[in-house]
């Protein structure tokens, strides 16, 4: 759909042609690339000359007024200090902490210059006041989410022509040949505004029925939360939260093979693989391990009390993707939540593991053998 | 054919609004979005806006690699520019179009010299205006040191030496990054 212009305003409903829209797949990907630009962006470079400033480009601004402040600490040695906190340009302040700089000495004989990073908003520079400082940490700490992508980020299939059009075009029809049908004067600016309104409610019952749903819902997630009983965890984002309770509420429906692989999926998001039955539905062919009392005696070793009762059927394996260093976070929040949401809904019979290779077994070691399992 | 809002990023003149941002930018009648997985919000595009208005003020605008040859010019081996990327060696007096010259003056002394404006994809033009650069240089069993002077916009001289001897050295690689 058109996500742009006067019958649809915002919020942005991604989908439409190339001409006239913006895509989810477009949208996330002008969202990640600016995460990653923003993720090795210095947060400020300036060129000093005699201990004077006389360039100066920071995510604060360009120009000497946002430059910090140089200060003699001693011999050749100088500190440059910026204001503990910086505000952009939407008016939110956040807080500087630089972590690494970068000196290259401006001469045409050789200056050694030393840096170092003396407080979160200071750096002192010694044995070269003329030279060009690069700076890195400007307390920006972002995540997809910040930006509105999520991977499950999806075209509109409601609003494929924008309401306010459709209703545009019916008044236009339903006050006939009579009224002028020209796009200015006060004919269209009423048909205008009038379609708006149209469709302002009909967003708003799209609305109610999306929030109806945890799967998409926005302002009555924290609702879903609570009624599902998911709990918060460190770090987490509106997707993850979202996700959780998606698949929860799947559950509702009952633990059936469906429910459970599509229930996993959402929840897994990205890392989800495949979900693994390991042994076929043909009764009269037990798998291995398979033990009870009279019929079929397992090891003592086995038995609870009353015999052993073993059946390796009633299992399932997550194979997940191997994830990089850079993910682990967000995985094993998702494996957290996992373990939980089967833990639950799962009957007790059934039991289930999960790993990056497709061998069933179990995880043996997260830092020096991956997410790779280790069978019978 | 659009032509995009404001100039190019190596100006270092957009901000948030160029990108849509706005102080009161807020969904019509204030409703919020009606499916988080396929709306965006007013809160994020103003969001996405003011980072990316920060990042283009300081963004690198070249990042390149040469080995030099003295007294020859040197082989620029890598040049990444916002406006494009090349590993195709070429010799530094002789770039292909839109890529700079590195050209040797003296041992462990080059000048770098890029155009003075630049076309963004949808041909818009910035003139460039480099305030910054970092260099460094490489070779086995020295330890090197460098130094930059910026000549103007467009141009700047690197200069390599021996750390221990303040000698003018040629090195066997060079990093040098420009803003």
């Amino acid at each position: 759909m058109s996500g742009f212009g006067a019958l649809c305003p915002l919020p942005l409903r991604l989908g439409g042609d190339a001409e006239t829209g913006l895509s989810a797949s477009q949208y996330c990907r002008i969202a990640a690339d600016v995460l990653a630009c923003l993720q090795t962006s210095p947060f400020a470079a300036f060129r000093v000359t005699s201990a004077v400033m006389t360039a100066y480009r920071g995510w604060n601004g360009c120009g000497l007024a946002h430059a910090p402040t140089i200060a003699l600490v001693t011999g050749s040695t100088y500190s440059y200090t910026w204001p503990e906190t910086w505000e952009d340009d939407a008016g939110v302040e956040h807080a500087v902490n630089i972590q690494s700089v970068r000196v290259t000495p401006m001469s045409s004989v050789l200056v050694t210059a030393r840096v170092e990073i003396t407080a979160p908003n200071q750096i002192q520079i010694t044995g070269a006041p003329t030279c060009c400082v690069t700076v890195w940490g400007g307390g920006l700490e972002r995540t997809l989410s910040d930006y509105g992508a999520y991977a499950d980020k999806d075209d509109s299939k409601t609003e494929v022509v924008p309401y306010a059009w459709s209703a545009y075009r019916a008044l236009q029809d339903a006050r006939g040949s009579a009224y002028t049908q020209s796009s200015s004067g006060l004919v269209h600016i009423e048909n205008l505004v009038l379609a708006r309104g149209h469709a302002a409610r009909w967003r708003d019952g799209e609305r109610v029925a999306c929030n109806a749903n945890p799967a998409t819902a926005s302002e009555m997630l924290p609702d879903w939360q609570t009624v599902l009983g998911v709990a918060p965890r460190a770090g987490d984002t509106t997707e993850d939260i979202r996700s959780r309770c998606a698949a929860k509420f799947a559950f509702t429906l009952g633990p059936t093979r469906q429910v459970v692989d599509d229930a996993i999926a959402a929840l897994l998001g990205r890392f989800f693989v495949k979900v693994w039955r390991e042994h076929s539905e043909d009764l009269s062919s037990p798998p291995a391990l398979t033990y009870w009392p009279g019929e079929n005696p397992g090891p003592a070793a086995y038995d609870l009390g009353g015999g052993a009762w073993l059946s390796e059927r009633s299992r399932i394996f997550v194979e997940v993707t191997p994830i990089a260093d850079a993910d682990q976070v967000q995985f094993n929040s998702r494996i957290d939540a996992l373990q939980e949401m089967l833990d639950l809904s799962l009957p007790a019979w059934e039991t289930w593991s999960w790993g990056s290779n497709a061998d069933g077994g179990f995880v043996l070691d997260e830092d020096l053998l991956d997410e790779g399992t280790m069978g019978p | 054919m659009t032509t995009p809002n404001g100039s190019p990023a190596w100006v270092r003149a957009n901000d948030f609004t160029t990108y849509g941002g706005h102080l009161s930018k807020r969904n019509y009648q204030d409703i919020p979005i009606i499916n988080p997985k396929t709306d965006v919000s007013a809160e994020a595009l103003c969001r996405l806006a003011a980072d990316l208005a920060a990042v283009q003020r300081t963004a690198f605008f070249a990042a390149l690699t040469f080995s030099p040859a003295d007294p020859s010019h040197p082989s620029v081996t890598n040049v990444r520019l916002m406006t494009g990327i090349t590993s195709t060696p070429y010799t530094g007096n002789a770039p292909p179009t839109g890529y700079p010259s590195v050209a040797y003056q003296s041992t462990g002394y080059y000048i770098v010299t890029f155009a003075t404006s630049y076309a963004d994809p949808f041909l818009v033009s910035g003139a460039l205006d480099l305030q910054v650069a970092q260099a460094s240089a490489f070779k086995s069993g020295v330890s090197m040191s460098t130094t930059v002077e910026r000549i103007n916009a467009y141009t700047w001289r690197v200069r390599t030496f021996t750390s221990s001897t303040a000698a003018a050295t040629t090195a066997t690689t060079v990093h040098a990054m420009f803003q």
